[in-house]
């Protein structure tokens, strides 16, 4: 132990912890301080309070935009792992166990049950109420519009490939759509996939031509020259490289049927 | 969630790193990683931004050490009192909050003495240790010992009274 750390077992690491929480201790210094919180409510307490103050340091950072195409990165990736764990579900043979998020809103349900958030949730209420009275005020005016919001299809694999999974993405317009698919098969060079929109009177549009990764994934926009919400179902089948006027293959992904 | 800490997450990281895509690595995972680990997320023990950008600082702190560019000086430096827009992108009351928490902290960190600063932004941005500290900058370690315990001690009176309000007004919306 260094010279300049003058304490018995039993004494309180109070004036290490700002370092601790900092993560700046040297390495002896912190396994003691460490070990000390591992018994010490006091410390343990003391640490909480340092570690938010090193939380909040966090917004003397300079401020930098983070790429736009991060956050559509991070959505397929979650997407694709929202589907692994369903698949992985639909196998188990064991009771489901909560999501994580469900115990994370167990958590902050269990957090604002305490009574300083009781008092704020009433005021949260009495504001939600006045907040729902200008919107119904709002909502009945001849003007009123809807909210806009993108719209989002799900696409479920048939039996010709029931693992496969998609999503289709429309913007508010319906004018441009993005098509995301996994577990989709390989299929060889002569053969690709086809997306096709399907209008009210069964006429089936090509929307796209596309192959898979290895692992069955894609991303890719899809192409229509009217507004795809002039289509209430979508389908992708197999087809021949470069695609097909009408489908001739097997039906892979489905939706609204 | 990435809607309202993205930013911040993004900017800790590319100012400890220095470098945007490594930035961007560690932003994307630390928040695949707060979906992942969600469950073990206690608010009893630390706020939102407590817990991510803890993982944020961890895991950058980790890069830095695996790629050996600690030792290359790089200055760091503490973000001046608002000199940024308020940015809208969260809606105009949580972006509001989120401006006057981060006036309130840089006013906190711009009123400490100028070697406490300097010392507590090489522990923060850079992950160095008390004796990496005291090296570099040519201090004896009991100084900088002193220095960011001081430094620390202050921030803790300053954000403690007057931010609590606030801070769990932006953790509730």
């Amino acid at each position: 132990m260094p010279q300049d750390i003058v304490m018995s077992e039993d004494a309180h690491v109070i004036d290490l912890i700002p370092a601790f929480a900092l993560n700046c201790l040297d390495e002896t210094e912190a396994s003691v301080v460490a070990q000390h919180l591992e018994t010490c409510s006091a410390c343990q307490a003391e640490l909480l309070a340092y570690q938010d103050v090193a939380g909040q340091l966090t917004m003397a950072a300079p401020d930098a935009d983070p790429p736009v195409a991060l956050k559509q990165r991070l959505l397929t990736n979650l997407h694709r792992e929202e589907e692994r764990t369903a698949i992985r579900s639909k196998t188990a043979v064991s009771p489901p166990h909560p999501s994580s998020w469900q115990q994370f809103l167990t958590y902050l349900n269990r957090f604002f049950s305490q009574p300083a958030w009781q008092v704020a949730a009433l005021l949260l209420i009495v504001a939600l109420g006045i907040g729902n009275l200008v919107l119904w005020q709002r909502a009945n005016q001849p003007d009123a519009q809807p909210t806009p919001a993108l719209q989002v299809y799900n696409l479920e694999g048939t039996d010709n490939a029931p693992g496969a999974s998609g999503l289709i993405v429309m913007s508010v317009n319906g004018r441009n759509g993005t098509l995301i698919v996994e577990n989709l098969p390989a299929l060889s060079q002569a053969q690709q996939y086809q997306l096709w929109l399907i209008d009210d009177d069964g006429q089936r549009t090509s929307g796209s031509v596309f192959s898979v990764s290895a692992d069955g994934y894609s991303v890719l926009d899809i192409e229509s020259a009217r507004s795809l919400f002039d289509y209430p179902a979508f389908g992708i089948t197999v087809e021949p490289a470069g695609g097909s006027p009408a489908p001739t293959g097997q039906r892979v992904l489905g939706s609204g049927l | 969630l990435y809607d309202r800490y993205g930013r911040l997450i993004f900017s800790v990281a590319l100012h400890m790193v220095g470098n945007r895509d490594t930035a961007e690595e560690i932003t994307f995972d630390i928040f695949t990683l707060a979906w992942e680990k969600a469950g073990t997320y206690r608010p009893e023990r630390a706020k939102v931004t407590t817990w991510l950008t803890g993982m944020a600082r961890n895991r950058a702190i980790d890069r830095l050490r695996m790629e050996g560019s600690r030792a290359e000086s790089r200055s760091v430096s503490w973000a001046e009192v608002l000199t940024e827009p308020v940015n809208h992108v969260d809606g105009p009351e949580t972006a509001v909050h989120l401006a006057l928490q981060k006036q309130r902290v840089r006013a906190a960190v711009a009123e400490l003495p100028d070697v406490e600063r300097e010392a507590l932004a090489l522990a923060y941005f850079k992950g160095y240790s008390h004796s990496e500290i005291a090296q570099s900058l040519n201090w004896p370690l009991g100084t900088v010992k002193t220095r960011i315990r001081s430094a620390m001690q202050k921030l803790r009176v300053t954000l403690q009274s007057d931010t609590a309000l606030a801070y769990d007004f932006m953790e509730m919306n």
